[in-house]
């Protein structure tokens, strides 16, 4: 039964799983053009108004976007670790428990970032919906659009946290019910989405956190 | 286990270099902060592609995947900033 494939496409299931990767992939790649995309135009607006863009940057929480970032790198640990374990034998429940504790630090990283939106809006730090703008600066304008830029890249990173926590929630709840081999292919596709989640905020944290100049 | 072992190396890496560009923003360096923090982006990011997305591990055909988005990404990124740079 190990060289079984669930598609008569495919001879091997080694062959099944690597063209499981690589439709992942494929999907990876058009969510990174749309990250980049929202990258660039952010990259473009921040050369019109560098001061501002540095002065909205250092009313940022540094201790909450570090800590944050160290959450989600560990959780990226556990799902690297949990499919080390869902590939070798008769360790599912480690697997399955450690994919669990990914998604918990996914939720531990909302928390803080939420909690961030909340000091930052109560500070009148949110131009957003119509609310009053509280900055005072000598580029007002420009500070607006780096709190438009900040806003919109970490909430559409959240909304992909929140799918990824989804994602993980339903291959646990549906673990009993299925084969080794799908087990298998759902934590590899969970964990290279989970892992890309990771990379855009890596790239977010410098960008958004530390600026510098 | 060395399997374990690679992903535990990689996680204190990540955060070997998370601290490096944390603590490198608390002093100013001009330009340096900005090379800096780049720099351990890509190094990050290049690790959990590697490491913990297999990348190492797996067909040449992922790899392609990955650079061919790279790729792609970089001719939007040069066309623009050419664009800007020359005006």
């Amino acid at each position: 039964m190990a060289n079984a494939t669930e598609s008569i496409a495919f001879d091997t299931a080694a062959r099944e799983r690597q063209a499981d990767r690589l439709g992942m992939w494929v999907f990876i790649a058009s969510e990174a053009l749309l990250f980049a995309a929202v990258i660039l135009a952010y990259l473009v607006v921040r050369a019109h108004h560098s001061a501002a863009f540095t002065a909205g940057s250092k009313e940022l929480s540094f201790p909450l976007g570090t800590l944050n970032t160290a959450v989600l790198l560990t959780s990226s640990l556990a799902m690297a670790l949990a499919e080390i374990r869902a590939d070798a034998p008769n360790s599912f429940r480690q697997a399955r428990l450690l994919m669990l504790a990914a998604a918990a630090l996914g939720i531990v990283f909302l928390a803080i970032k939420f909690t961030e939106y909340h000091d930052e809006i109560s500070r009148g730090l949110a131009p957003l919906f119509g609310w009053p703008f509280a900055f005072r600066g000598p580029d007002v304008r420009g500070a607006a659009l780096f709190f438009d830029f900040y806003f919109a890249m970490t909430a559409l990173h959240a909304v992909h946290l929140i799918v990824g926590i989804l994602a993980i929630a339903g291959v646990a709840i549906f673990w009993g019910r299925a084969a080794a081999a799908s087990r298998r292919r759902r934590t590899t596709a969970v964990a290279l989405y989970w892992h890309f989640v990771d990379v855009i905020w890596v790239f977010l944290y410098p960008l958004l956190y530390l600026i510098n100049r | 286990m060395t399997e374990t072992r690679s992903a535990i190396v990689t996680w204190v890496g990540l955060l070997v270099l998370l601290a490096i560009t944390a603590a490198s923003s608390r002093f100013d360096l001009g330009w340096g902060n900005v090379t800096i923090n780049l720099a351990v982006a890509v190094a990050k990011a290049l690790l959990i592609l590697v490491v913990f997305m297999r990348l190492k591990a797996n067909a040449i055909v992922l790899r392609l995947a990955a650079a061919a988005t790279i790729l792609w990404i970089g001719i939007m990124y040069v066309l623009v900033f050419a664009d800007y740079a020359s005006r």
